[in-house]
């Protein structure tokens, strides 16, 4: 823990990042961050573009290693997606919490698919229930729903009207 | 076999109604001859939209349908929603219905354990197993049953709580079966862990390394069984765990055989947290199951969710919705086949903005490709039935 106790003494000053965020500012990433959740979890910010880095920093961070993802959840705002990982590290016995917010309009990220083999199905369910697109996924189809389904179901404008939703021979 | 050519590969499909799937699953499988060359999990059969369905519910609506994500541990989804619900809205728990809540989980993962043992020898062509199986999951069943008034899908926890006492002699009964029940496990081991059959078939068949496990996301016994000492109950514990004197059972090799023998190992280390739970149990009336006042922490006076009274929440006679303040949290339960979470995004009105479910089965699923490939045809049951995989909570 030697290099990460020494982040933390020399950040503390400012808006108290935890220990990971000043590990990623420290390497030159702008993160920020946020509240943490009522159980002391640290939850980090992260730009999209710096995702697959930072995640790969994380966990490759010969201390931190944080090597379960647990899961990637989507969240439609009015005004914008945001995308949520749960990181857990086995040997420090630690959970963090990674937030990216992406364009309503353009809803893209880069894929997590090459640094956990998890990512995999997660994207494919994000993308398959919201819609949005994880660029350099080795195979971006519907996982849940029928391929030939319109629309994302957990979007807020998902109209529940669809005559799918009735029986048909399939 | 080696003389064959590609243009030999066959493709065939296994499933979706394959009696050994536990559900519907789907495999697209490319087999040379009778070794698995690749495969393609199809999944989404039994895809109800249960994070669609919370979004147009009443956190109390939504509540019955939580069972029906996992039914075979219906009670780890209801804690798994109600300790994300009670975290948002700063419930505590009285410390009676924790004890309640943990006696009915670990008898529920006992009960879960025992028909993955039935199905899964079931799977190796054993059928006598299911019978002793079934025999004390019948009695945990009724056990519960006579608690909660359902077999399957309890609904038996809410915010803050739980919903009834146990009945008269139910304490009693419950020892009397946690008594009877490592001799019920002895008698499994004796037919199953040292058979030859039993352990041809799955000594060094589907071997997780925990490398592969935690890449793939995998917890539970599966990663336990890698030798990974990965337990919220021990390293991030909820409820009330910390109580309990229990170990983490693992295993070392990550073979088939490695995870039938830390599940049985863990229903014995389950029947001593609950007798334990039953000897610490504290005492109290009815009113020590629920909180009855909600306190969000804001310290306002105009704040609609403190002070609401817990008893009068979605009664016929003036009812009152249930309203968490805006926020967002996460529960992570160590349910029978790994780590559920529920995620929960709370926009301050009386429904969920968000749920998120992850399940471990999810997980299990995606790892099976890998751990059968260059494999027998044969292999796939002692391998994806080892693997614990509850279909219904794959697709949610």
């Amino acid at each position: 823990m030697s290099e990460l106790e020494q982040n933390k003494t020399t950040n503390d000053a400012g808006t108290t990042p935890g220990i990971f965020c000043s590990l990623l500012i420290d390497k030159g990433y702008k993160a920020s961050p946020l509240k943490n959740s009522k159980d002391g979890t640290e939850i980090i910010q992260v730009q999209p573009e710096n995702l697959v880095d930072v995640a790969t920093l994380l966990k490759m961070h010969k201390e931190a290693q944080f090597i379960l993802l647990y899961s990637i959840t989507g969240v439609d705002y009015p005004d914008k997606f945001e995308l949520i990982y749960h990181l857990q590290s086995v040997k420090l016995n630690k959970k963090l919490i990674l937030k990216s917010h992406i364009d309503k309009n353009n809803p893209e990220i880069d894929s997590l698919a090459q640094v956990f083999a998890t990512a995999n199905w997660h994207e494919r369910e994000t993308y398959d229930l919201l819609g949005i697109k994880f660029n350099n996924h080795p195979d971006l189809s519907r996982i849940l729903l029928p391929n030939d389904w319109k629309g994302h179901p957990l979007r807020k404008d998902y109209v529940m009207d669809d005559e799918r939703l009735v029986w048909n021979e399939r | 076999m080696q003389t064959q050519t590609p243009n030999q590969k066959m493709t065939i499909n296994v499933g979706p109604q394959h009696p050994s799937t536990h559900g519907v699953l789907r495999l697209i499988m490319t087999l040379n001859g009778e070794i698995i060359e690749d495969t393609q999990p199809v999944i989404g059969y039994l895809h109800r939209g249960m994070e669609k369905i919370a979004e147009s519910r009443t956190y109390h609506q939504y509540l019955p349908m939580v069972d029906r994500i996992d039914y075979l541990s219906s009670f780890f989804n209801l804690a798994s929603f109600c300790y994300a619900v009670e975290s948002i809205a700063d419930i505590q728990v009285p410390k009676r219905a924790e004890y309640i809540r943990v006696i009915t989980m670990e008898f529920n993962r006992i009960a879960s354990h025992l028909m993955w043992l039935a199905s899964f020898l079931l799977d190796l062509g054993a059928t006598s197993p299911l019978f002793y199986a079934f025999r004390e999951r019948e009695e945990i069943v009724k056990l519960l049953e006579d608690l909660t008034g359902a077999r399957m899908m309890y609904n038996f926890y809410s915010f803050g709580g739980v919903k009834k006492e146990f009945p008269s002699g139910w304490v009693r009964r419950a020892l009397e079966l946690c008594k009877k029940m490592p001799k019920y496990f002895d008698e499994y081991e004796a037919i199953v862990t040292k058979n030859p059959i039993i352990l041809n078939r799955t000594k060094g068949v589907g071997i997780l390394t925990p490398e592969m496990g935690l890449d793939y996301g995998i917890t539970g016994p599966n990663i336990r069984a890698s030798g990974i000492e990965l337990d919220l109950r021990k390293t991030d514990p909820y409820s009330v765990y910390n109580d309990f004197d229990f170990k983490v059972c693992t295993a070392e090799n990550g073979d088939s055989y490695d995870r039938y023998i830390v599940r049985i190992a863990e229903m014995r280390e389950s029947v001593k947290i609950i007798e334990q739970a039953i000897a610490k149990l504290p005492g109290g009336s009815p009113s020590k199951l629920q909180v009855k006042q909600l306190n969000c922490g804001c310290n306002k006076d105009e704040c609609c969710v403190c002070g609401t009274n817990t008893k009068l929440i979605g009664k016929k006679v003036n009812p009152i919705v249930f309203k968490p303040p805006a926020g967002e949290a996460i529960s992570l339960i160590e349910s029978p086949r790994g780590i559920t979470t529920c995620y929960i995004m709370s926009d301050g009105t009386t429904k969920p903005y968000r749920v998120k479910w992850r399940t471990p089965s999810f997980s299990s699923v995606q790892v099976l490709p890998e751990l059968i490939k260059g494999r027998m045809f044969a292999d796939l049951m002692p391998i994806f039935g080892s693997l614990d995989v509850v279909l219904p909570e794959v697709d949610r």
